[in-house]
């Protein structure tokens, strides 16, 4: 029996096949007295893949979720329709909604860790679309619900279709979400930031499951994204929103090639993909001193009574001082386990990590205090890094107090110092991170790093978190710090294009094991492992987005 | 592609849940040693004891020599030691020593409270979990705003109530004005309304204040708003994604309210003149009744320990993520 030869749309409404699938006229939401959308208008092409793309607070996602008739709790529709296919579905009451919902529009959401219920098997997230929309019966609900799971890519349909969410990984839970989205054949699917919280090679390969559903089957697409790399990529029209307005809408291809609004064309400036590599300002000398020599590390964690799993095996890398080795690796390679060995956060099972020369194995209580005080660690989330009750001022100066350093008239200035050096107002000093942005935020983060001046940063995924524009400032800070203050930079990042415009050497970690690793120039250039090459390829934006390699993730 | 059979689990799987069943009550038989031990010696560290209390009276005119002998006969005049041991042993044949107070084996006075005990304790955790999800149905669901702040509201209130205040509040609402059912003379069960009626009501304050709480916190993760995308009514969400995920943490906070419920419903029994353990309880703390307490106490550890043993096994069959994890499989997809 062959699942995939069940037709997956006998139930599709005969919708009439002219005009626009969706129709957006003059939206306008507000929460309470503020508003957040100013009037949109925009259409989606019957058939093609239509972006929304913008920073966060564009108003992106609201416009999402007005569309399946979700707004959140306090949001309210001022004013505008929403057509789908001819028909109004703004100003309906909800239960009416719950027909449309499911059956006539798809979600994809963007989290696909949280997205599943996790008492409920796969089978049953699927079947639920079938139970409230059809009158099929259990064993015709299962037929259809296997014959989706191998739709969109996932094996052994039989065996997926009682596990829970939990043994999936992200990219399979996010299959199983678009299943769901398809399996009544909607005239839209909204898929909001569907591939956000992904590895890029996952991404990948679920835009192009997308991509071949909307070929195979017809099915509009309107994907919402902060990526332009991927509108450009994967969209046929481009809408470009900034704080509830839109900047500018046309052809993707038009706006990538003439971008006519400023701010589209600073978004498109400011993404590391299309950015040139800066040239290195000035190279150290090659005789220069090793900041870092990692050599063999490794680190094995319990899993059970005899049982260890290897997070980190034979990993080696040499950082001279005053360059920045980038760690490439997607989620679960061992990039967080080689960061707490080098803080000293965990002791490796075997292998050497020399900190200037000085093995850190070997330093004990002062020394090794001392050793570590001249190795910082900046976090991926600036928001869940710095403690929200403490102000400004008092988060820059705990280390410095930690090490006693200085009189308090002396810390105070150099609090002040530092907020310059990281380019913030001195007005902020009295702030609490929740009154911050994020870029602010991260800013804030580098300062209580390099307060107590240390001589090498590690830096774990530092602007993942951040928009595109905020990214590139964050970068330009980064630069500018280690020409001024000569440090060490090691870089963990899951993003080939940011990693390419700031590294000297790299890393490329899988599975816990060193892949590749070299000058960046020439891994870039002239990747030798398989594993590289997929990587850089699923870098969006660069204008080949054909199916590389079908695998399951 | 063929079907593989993935509904059966492996021997091992058994073997595993076998072992951990073992463990769990071998930490049961360990609680209840301890809370033995415990109550033991803190009955030994008691001044004076239930035989000073019933036979030093001057009235009964008893030599030193006479009350010496019936120290003897109760077994309080041998070294702590050998009537720890004693007492054990005992214990463990299900013989828990006579009440100095009353004369009587304990076991017969636990044989008539025991069972008044349990019904009330019952009762009370059915009407409790009735008003806990009547609450937590009412502030979800229904289609007002005020009338769901209402219901979030009540727990807060009834919880601050006492029990011995709402409790006489329902005898004279209930039996006396409106003569629904009387106060004296009634059948066990039917007998039982008016107290589990008063007892649901402070027990089931917390425990509907928690489901809500974890009703909220559920109501807000993504799957619940993804539910709703593919079509879902709200009701439809509640009932079959928000509850059972709820479940999971009220679980715990449910079986130790119903431990509770059988440990103490002194105050209860007293307001509704029921013969229970509370009252038991009541009259062995008033005479020192080291028997009957220690005995007591080992019927509350037991409820408690037996309670948590049954949640621990329940949480794997709720939450999947507990379970075994051999069907996890390492396939990749070959295309």
């Amino acid at each position: 029996m062959s699942p995939s030869n069940f037709r997956l749309r006998p139930d599709a409404p005969a919708a009439p096949a002219m005009g626009p699938v969706l129709d957006v006229k003059d939206l306008r939401i507000s929460y309470s007295a503020r508003t957040v959308v100013h009037g949109v208008s925009f259409q989606a092409a019957r058939g093609e893949t239509t972006a929304v793309i913008g920073e966060s607070g564009s108003g992106k996602s609201t416009i999402a979720r007005a569309i399946i008739g979700l707004l959140p709790q306090g949001a309210h529709l001022e004013s505008g329709t929403i057509t789908l296919a001819g028909d109004t579905l703004t100003r309906r009451p909800s239960h009416e909604f719950d027909g449309i919902r499911g059956r006539r529009i798809g979600f994809v959401p963007q989290d696909p860790s949280n997205s599943l219920d996790p008492v409920a098997t796969i089978g049953a997230h699927v079947g639920e679309m079938f139970r409230l929309h059809t009158t099929l019966s259990r064993a015709e609900t299962r037929e259809r619900v296997l014959a989706l799971l191998d739709r969109v890519g996932l094996s052994d349909p039989v065996l997926r279709f009682s596990q829970y969410p939990h043994e999936l990984s992200g990219g399979m839970r996010q299959r199983v979400l678009i299943a769901g989205a398809i399996a009544l054949n909607p005239d839209l699917i909204v898929a909001d930031e569907p591939t956000s919280a992904l590895d890029v090679t996952v991404q990948r390969q679920i835009l192009d499951l997308l991509d071949g559903l909307r070929a195979e089957h017809g099915t509009s697409i309107l994907l919402i994204t902060h990526d332009l790399a991927i509108a450009k990529d994967r969209a046929r029209d481009t809408i470009v929103l900034r704080s509830g307005r839109i900047e500018e809408q046309d052809d993707t291809a038009k706006i990538f090639a003439a971008p006519r609004a400023d701010y589209t064309k600073r978004l498109i400036a400011d993404l590391p993909v299309f950015a040139p590599r800066p040239p290195p300002a000035d190279i150290p000398a090659a005789d220069a001193a090793d900041a870092v020599v990692v050599s063999n590390l490794r680190v094995a964690y319990p899993t059970g009574r005899h049982q260890t799993r290897l997070a980190v095996d034979s990993v080696s890398f040499r950082v001279r001082a005053g360059t920045t080795h980038a760690i490439v690796g997607e989620s679960g390679s061992g990039k967080t386990t080689i960061l707490r060995c080098l803080t000293g956060l965990i002791m490796p099972d075997a292998g050497t990590i020399l900190i200037e020369g000085e093995d850190i194995a070997h330093a004990r209580g002062p020394a090794r205090r001392a050793m570590l005080r001249h190795i910082q660690l900046v976090y991926q989330n600036p928001w869940a890094s710095l403690d929200p009750r403490q102000s400004v001022r008092q988060i820059i100066e705990e280390p410095l107090r930690n090490f006693a350093i200085d009189s308090p008239a002396g810390r105070r200035a150099r609090v002040e110092a530092m907020l310059d050096r990281v380019h913030l107002p001195r007005t902020l000093l009295d702030r609490r991170p929740a009154e911050m942005s994020g870029g602010q935020c991260q800013r804030v983060a580098l300062a209580r790093a390099l307060v107590i001046e240390p001589r090498i940063l590690v830096l774990d995924e530092v602007v993942s978190a951040l928009d595109v524009t905020v990214q590139a400032r964050v970068l330009d800070l980064l630069a500018e710090l280690r020409r001024d203050l000569g440090l060490t930079y090691i870089f963990v990042s899951h993003d080939l294009a940011v990693v390419r415009q700031i590294a000297d050497t790299l890393s490329v970690i899988r599975h816990g094991r060193q892949v590749e690793r070299g000058p960046a120039d020439t891994l870039f250039d002239a990747p030798a492992e398989p594993y590289t090459k997929l990587l850089l390829a699923a870098i969006p934006g660069q204008g080949n987005a054909a199916p590389v390699q079908l695998q399951e993730t | 592609m063929t079907r593989s059979a993935p509904a059966t689990r492996p021997p091992a799987a058994y073997a595993e849940t076998a072992a951990r069943i073992a463990v769990r009550a071998g930490h049961a038989l360990l609680v209840l040693w301890g809370a033995f031990t415990l109550t033991f010696v803190l009955l030994q560290l008691m001044p004076g004891d239930a035989v000073m209390i019933r036979f030093m009276d001057p009235e009964l005119g008893l030599t030193p020599a006479q009350i010496a002998a019936i120290r003897l006969s109760y077994g309080t005049g041998a070294s702590p030691f050998v009537q720890y041991v004693h007492t054990l042993g005992q214990m463990l044949h299900g013989n828990f020593g006579y009440s100095v107070q009353l004369g009587v084996p304990v076991s017969s006075l636990l044989a008539t409270t025991l069972p008044v005990t349990l019904r009330l304790a019952v009762c009370g955790f059915v009407a409790a979990m009735t008003w806990t999800f009547a609450v937590a149905v009412a502030a979800t669901l229904l289609p007002w705003a005020w009338a769901r702040g209402l219901a979030r509201a009540l727990p807060g209130l009834w919880g601050a109530v006492p029990l011995y205040w709402s409790g006489i509040l329902v005898i004279q609402v209930v039996s006396f004005r409106l003569h629904l059912i009387p106060v004296i003379g009634v059948g066990p069960w039917e007998g039982m309304i008016l107290p589990a009626l008063a007892v649901s009501l402070p027990v089931a304050a917390p425990l509907a204040q928690i489901l809500l709480q974890h009703v909220d916190e559920t109501a807000n993760l993504p799957f619940a708003t993804v539910a709703r995308t593919k079509g879902a009514s709200p009701a439809s969400v509640f009932w079959r994604h928000i509850i059972p995920n709820a479940m999971l943490p009220f679980l715990t906070m449910g079986g130790l309210v119903f431990g509770e419920l059988l440990a103490g419903a002194v105050v209860t029994e007293t307001v509704f003149g029921l013969d229970g353990v509370g009252q038991l309880t009541r009259q062995a703390v008033a005479g020192q009744d080291v028997a009957v307490l220690q005995a007591v106490v080992m019927i509350s550890a037991t409820s408690f320990v037996t309670i948590n043993f049954i949640i621990d096994l329940l949480y794997p069959v709720l939450n999947p993520t507990l379970r075994h994890r051999a069907r996890r499989p390492t396939r990749s997809r070959a295309s």
